[in-house]
């Protein structure tokens, strides 16, 4: 089984950064087109690391939505994670 | 093994199509020399034939003949294309225009598209599997925050971190 309990946050990326990072993702899920200079603003004290992420989720959106088109009706969830249910019990 | 369970296992994943090329990209320089001469890219030229093959793998058909066989035939189409096209263009291919070129940009695309999702395949299941989760639950299966840290009995704030956190770690095979 694995140990997802969480007592406190991961202190890696912080609160500002997530909460950007998160937005901004959210928009990629839903078909939006954000913009990753208004994000950035929305984190002025934020660094390179923000943007880079940003550029990352963008990227990442676009091949999962290259391969969704490519490979219709397979699941990709299930695919990329096959066992996490049985790894839940 | 025989040709048709090659062929079948390189169709199903089993067996990494570039590390078979592996094996044959010395043949396929060789029998291209010999086509087009010196003077030419024949790394550029291997990679089309090798494209070529990947794309139209479901077209071999081992009773007409060995993979070897087939790969020379499509080696030697490339070769004739390239040839083509040279009798009609300047003598170096960094002077020819991209449509000039046997560059192949549809299926060089296509490879290049079908190796990255390979690399991002492998590098989603190298993750943590608490990254692997958060990554999975929200970006595939378009759960919300919440519910992905519900999942994983964590708060909002580590669901984040940990897609963010695997976001960082895939963005080395895009």
């Amino acid at each position: 089984m694995i140990n997802v309990c969480m007592a406190a946050p991961v202190p890696d990326f912080t609160e500002e950064e997530l909460a950007v990072y998160g937005d901004f993702s959210d928009a990629l899920r839903d078909g939006k087109r954000p913009d990753i200079e208004e994000y950035l603003e929305r984190a002025p004290e934020a660094g390179a690391r923000l943007r880079r992420l940003l550029e990352t989720e963008k990227r990442l959106y676009a091949e999962l939505a290259r391969v969704r088109t490519e490979h219709p009706g397979v699941d990709l969830a299930r695919l990329l994670e096959p066992d996490w249910r049985s790894q839940r019990k | 093994m025989r040709d048709s369970d090659l062929v079948g296992r390189i169709r199903s994943g089993e067996i990494d199509f570039a590390v078979v090329m592996d094996d044959f990209r010395q043949q396929v320089r060789r029998w291209l020399y010999a086509m087009v001469g010196p003077g030419t890219d024949l790394e550029e030229l291997t990679e089309c034939v090798f494209i070529r093959a990947y794309s139209h793998l479901g077209q071999f058909k081992p009773a007409k003949g060995s993979f070897c066989t087939w790969l020379h035939t499509i080696t030697h189409n490339v070769a004739v294309s390239f040839l083509r096209q040279r009798n009609h263009a300047p003598d170096s291919l960094d002077a020819m225009t991209e449509e000039q070129g046997p560059t192949c940009a549809g299926p060089a695309e296509l490879y290049e598209a079908r190796a990255r999702w390979e690399r991002l395949q492998q590098a989603i299941g190298r993750l943590d599997p608490r990254k692997r989760h958060a990554f999975v639950g929200h970006h595939l299966r378009n759960l919300s925050w919440d519910r992905v840290a519900a999942e994983m009995d964590c708060c909002e704030h580590s669901a984040r971190n940990w897609a963010a956190m695997a976001a960082e770690e895939l963005r080395e095979a895009l």
